[in-house]
């Protein structure tokens, strides 16, 4: 038997992912409304694709199905792709699938995931696809940063580690990396991505390094080399960096221990 | 630090406390079974005893018991083993007393003359009075038999916990008592200040205080402080104070203190806020061992409310058995209304979202707490602060993922408790097992060394009588440089021993958390080690005697022969006494009649049980 | 396309290989406890110290000796249960052993009661017990410290009229505080006997 208290302050998990996806809403009407029904069909294809990997995955490992995939963790990973990669049809359900599996279920479902499966599922597409540099898409950005404050507001994710990425790009706006703030790419990663808990520190100070860091690479590769794909170039880097996440919890922990 | 606390969603805890304080404190009928705890007390009556209203049924047995009175007139029908209303429900020896309806009272005992009462007299005639504080009696008796100084004296209505408001409407409806019983109080302890702290979202309390208190030297504050407010170190930082020279007293202790200094009436009630999923929240006063199902039907659950939880909506657990008593720390009983399906699944892993060490407001990391605590790695968990979580819920609360922080840190903090013990045990059966080695060596060496010398006193003897041979006489130097080296090494190793104690001490002393524990180890250290010392100097100076008596054998022949010549000559009337003294039992007739029949008969009896029990253990060895 | 293959699984790798050092990096980074006293100290500091001789040493302290030689193994201590031999294990950097089969089994702890219609004043028993815990003189009844008393049996077999028995200290909730809890009563584990 459980002794939990009577009142419960803070969402479930599932109430969290369901936030999380309302909050992509409006990004995602303005995107069927620029792509129409392709990016329609992109977004049933890779959701089909996430659902059928995480069912996969919770079978083969004989966890419970069903409530792992009402959890909507999958399903939010698959609106996230079709947002980063509308035309990418195919190729976007074939690496969310294969990322799912590889980087969610084989860590061990939930809660494991130390490498964010979009950022991954980002790079495997990236081997079928030409890394060229999206358009400038300032509706989508619109959308995606009014459903990002909304979740910032109702405390779902925390603001520390894309403030810190945001504040960074801003500063070196003189070395030419003003191109990076019209990227959708930029916004989804930064609000859906690296408010991840799994895959990013788990202290405010840790998260704070976390976005600097980030956005330090970001900037650098961005400005000095030649554009390519924000997106992928952002996930490469949140992939890099979620290696160093225990350094950093260690680093900024040590403090809060009584030793 | 904010005034109140901040949720994830950035909106404030919600405290539910309106709906049970729209009604004036209403009393409970009479229950027909009470079940009454003993805690760390002496049952004094007997089942099948009749006993009246205030009478005494069992006494306090340690510094953390409390006496126990009959809270109304009945039969005691059984004493046996009950759950208790405590996360875990273990069961605990309880009295179950029938009530016969009469209610009928034994006459008060007039509480003694209060001017010349000390301190310790105060907490001991609390302790009878079964006057409870935050642990054990309302004054603790280790504080009041110390003589620390009371710079701050709290008296704590701060009461911020969800749902409940006992302690409000206490302050509400009786604030003359409650200023009378802190006059009391301010009289005996005279405390350097003395404040009464209460929260702020209590507007009809403070007024009704204020106006009580008219005229007193003492303060009434009101503070908007978040919500582990009323957990006394928190408050004690709050109000400036520091641990040692501060006390907290609950307001529904003080209360009950003031009614058993004024009139001697024992404590045998407490109010409880009946609240949650259902028709009438209200506060009653009910008696102490009343079961809880009956007391929450009088304020008439939802027919849909699943189970009971037992204390406030953060840091209340649900009651495993319904029918389980109230105790002296049931503030409330609340109906808890069923869980939306989506969210009765079981604990999900956790997410790292951070916001338990968001809310936490003691500033830990309950998930990284959360983890050793699972993981039984209990010296982690102090490290990362276990012993200062303050077991206020927040955490629990806000967790997505419904992991049972609260509860595994209440295990845990239980375990660590109990393996604190069991270290403080095994250090002193070290201790006590080492001293035993030394003291056996010691008496070795010592009868060694008086064989020695009595051997050596013999040749001296020899040596002198018969005008000696050379040879002879030169035997006793050798023997000499023995026995001092033996004797040296014996030294060197006490004084090695000695070190060693100390080293373990100082180990054992840093693991040790409980002060008074630690200063009555270093007192039996103490005493350890004076008697070494002793042991020491002694043969110290024997050494020294001898050495100044070998030098000189010749010189000074016959003055060593008189010194342990009283030793022995002692000695021996001892054992001349105690031979004649046996004689004369042997010889006196009545000795067999002095001993018991009984006892003999039993004793006989027991000696043959042992017979047969080594002769079966010999014949077994000789099987195998 | 074979390329970005090779470059993908680099890429991989490199992330690979740099979690590898930054973990290796935090851990060190997590410092060790400090310890200063000697192997038999640290040893001997885990030992519930009944000194009862279970082991097959005259006590705790030479059953450590033993330990930290490597002359014994880490499963010989019933009194310290399982929870001891993973806390010797720990510092001794063995594998966990479970009890051996034919070890003594394990019992709830007790302390020794002489019952004083029978007991003849032997001081027997005195002798015997390893932490001074019996108290009495020749012709006296004896008695136990309660406190004392480790429950290591020791005093049973001299006892020539035999007059101590065992008796269960009770671990219920004592002296529960609030906000202390209580654990809850769990079933024990029956254990699969022939």
């Amino acid at each position: 038997m459980t002794l939990t208290p009577l009142m419960r302050l803070g969402p479930d998990l599932t109430s969290r992912n369901r936030q999380q996806l309302l909050a992509l809403l409006p990004a995602l009407l303005v995107l069927l409304w620029q792509q129409g029904i392709a990016a329609l069909l992109t977004l049933l294809l890779s959701s089909l694709c996430a659902l059928l990997a995480d069912a996969l995955g919770q079978g083969l490992r004989a966890q419970p199905i069903l409530p792992c995939l009402r959890q909507g963790e999958a399903l939010l990973s698959a609106v996230l792709l079709t947002l980063l990669l509308p035309q990418a049809g195919l190729v976007l359900g074939g690496s969310v699938a294969v990322a799912i599996l590889l980087l969610r279920q084989l860590f061990g479902g939930n809660g494991q995931s130390l490498f964010h499966p979009v950022a991954g599922a980002l790079l495997l597409a990236a081997l079928y696809l030409s890394p060229s540099p999206a358009p400038a898409n300032p509706g989508l950005c619109l959308a995606t940063v009014a459903g990002a404050l909304w979740l910032s507001w109702r405390g779902i994710i925390r603001w520390q580690a894309p403030l810190s990425l945001l504040l960074v790009v801003l500063i070196s706006l003189p070395i030419g990396s003003g191109w990076l703030l019209g990227q959708p790419a930029l916004w989804l990663l930064a609000g859906w991505v690296m408010t991840d808990g799994c895959s990013t520190p788990v202290t405010p100070q840790g998260r704070m390094i976390y976005g600097q860091t980030t956005g330090m690479i970001l900037v650098s590769v961005a400005a000095l080399g030649q554009p390519s794909s924000a997106g992928l170039l952002l996930a490469s880097i949140l992939l890099l960096l979620s290696a160093a996440v225990p350094l950093l919890d260690a680093l900024t922990l040590q403090a809060k221990r009584r030793m | 630090m904010s005034d109140f606390t901040l949720l994830p969603n950035g909106m404030k805890l919600p405290s539910h406390k309106q709906a049970s304080t729209t009604r004036p404190i209403a009393t409970a009928a009479l229950p027909a079974q009470l079940q009454l705890a003993l805690a760390g007390s002496q049952c004094c009556v007997e089942p099948g005893q009749r006993v009246l209203k205030y009478q005494l049924l069992a006494r306090p047995d340690n510094a953390l018991g409390l006496a126990v009175h009959a809270p109304t007139s009945g039969h005691i029908h059984a004493i046996a083993p009950y759950p208790q209303a405590l996360p875990g429900t273990p069961l605990q020896t309880a009295l179950l007393l029938h009530s016969d309806g009469q209610d009928e009272a034994q006459p008060l005992a007039p509480p003694p003359d209060r001017a010349g009462q000390s301190r310790l007299e105060l907490a001991i005639f609390l302790q009878d009075m079964g006057v409870t504080g935050q642990h054990g009696p309302l004054l603790p008796l280790s504080w009041a038999a110390s003589d620390a100084p009371l710079e701050l004296l709290i008296i704590n209505g701060m009461e911020s916990e969800p749902y409940i408001s006992a302690d409000d409407m206490l302050m509400r409806e009786q604030a003359s008592e409650l200023v009378a019983a802190i006059q009391l109080l301010q009289q005996r302890l005279r405390p350097t200040r003395l404040v009464l702290v209460i929260r702020h979202d209590k507007p009809a309390a403070i007024s009704a205080l204020r106006t009580a208190a008219a005229g007193q030297t003492w303060q009434i504050e009101v503070r908007e402080a978040p919500y582990p407010a009323d957990d006394a170190p928190l408050l004690t930082r709050l109000l400036g104070g520091t641990a040692e020279t501060t006390l907290c007293l609950p307001v529904a202790g003080v209360h009950a203190a003031g009614q058993a200094m004024q009139h001697g009436l024992p404590c045998i009630s407490r109010i409880v806020t009946l609240s949650g999923a259902v028709e009438h929240a209200q506060n009653i006063r009910a008696l102490l061992g009343s079961p809880a199902r009956e007391l929450l039907a009088l304020a008439t659950p939802h027919p849909y409310s699943a189970g009971i939880i037992h204390g406030g909506g953060l840091r209340g657990f649900t009651l495993a058995d319904d029918s389980v008593a109230i105790h002296q720390h049931s503030n409330g009983l609340l109906a808890a209304a069923p869980r939306p399906s989506s969210s009765v699944a079981a604990a999900q892993p956790c997410v790292r979202c951070g916001d338990c060490a968001t809310i936490c407001p003691s500033q830990l990391q309950p998930q990284e707490l959360y983890w050793h605590c699972q993981t039984q790695d209990l010296m982690q968990a102090q490290d990362w602060g276990l012993t200062d979580c303050s077991q206020c819920g927040l955490c629990s609360a806000v967790c997505p993922s419904q992991l049972p922080l609260l509860d595994s840190f209440r295990n845990s903090s239980l375990q660590l408790q109990a393996d604190q013990q069991q270290q403080q045990a095994a250090d002193s059966a070290r201790q006590r097992h080492h001293f035993r080695q030394f003291r056996q060596e010691r008496d070795k060496q010592e009868k060694a060394q008086r064989l020695a010398e009595r051997a050596a006193q013999q040749a001296a003897k020899l040596a002198q009588t018969p005008s000696a041979h050379p040879a002879s006489a030169a035997k006793p130097e050798p023997s000499a440089a023995d026995k001092q080296a033996a004797i040296a090494a014996a030294m060197a190793r006490a004084s090695q021993r000695q070190q060693h104690h100390q080293g373990q001490t100082a180990t054992a002393a840093t693991a040790e958390q409980d002060a008074r524990a630690a200063a009555i180890a270093a007192n039996r250290q103490a005493a350890i080690d004076a008697a070494m010392a002793r042991a020491a100097a002694r043969k110290a100076a024997q050494d020294a005697a001898k050495a100044g008596a070998d030098s000189s054998p010749s010189a000074a022949g016959p003055t060593p022969a008189p010194e342990p010549a009283p030793d022995k000559q002692e000695l021996i009337r001892t054992s001349m006494a105690r031979a004649a003294a046996q004689k004369a039992a042997q010889a006196a007739p009545p000795a067999p009649t002095t001993m018991d029949d009984d006892k003999k008969a039993l004793i006989a009896a027991a000696m043959a049980r042992a017979a047969a029990r080594k002769a079966e253990r010999d014949d077994g060895e000789q099987e195998t | 396309m074979i390329i970005i293959m090779l470059r993908l699984v680099l890429l991989l790798l490199a992330i690979w290989l740099l979690g590898k050092v930054l973990r290796r990096s935090a851990q060190q980074l997590t410092p060790a406890p400090a310890t200063t006293a000697p192997l038999v100290e640290r040893i001997d500091a885990i030992l519930p110290q009944t000194q009862c001789g279970q082991c097959g040493h005259a006590g705790c302290h030479p059953y450590a000796e033993a330990l930290a030689k490597g002359e014994d193994s880490i499963n010989r201590c019933p009194p310290g249960g399982e929870a001891g031999i993973r806390k010797l294990a720990a510092l001794l950097q063995r594998d966990y052993l479970p009890f051996a089969p034919d070890a003594p089994p394990q019992k709830p702890k007790a302390v020794a009661l002489i019952d004083e219609r029978t007991c003849i004043g032997c001081t027997l028993c005195i002798q015997a017990c390893p932490v001074d815990a019996i108290l009495g003189s020749a012709k006296q009844m004896h008695t136990v410290l309660a406190d004392e008393c480790t429950g290591c049996e020791l005093c049973l077999a001299p006892c020539p009229v035999d007059c101590i028995s065992m008796r269960p200290v009770g671990e219920g909730a004592g002296d529960w505080r609030w906000g202390y809890p209580v654990i809850a009563i769990q079933p024990v584990k029956s254990g699969t006997r022939p």
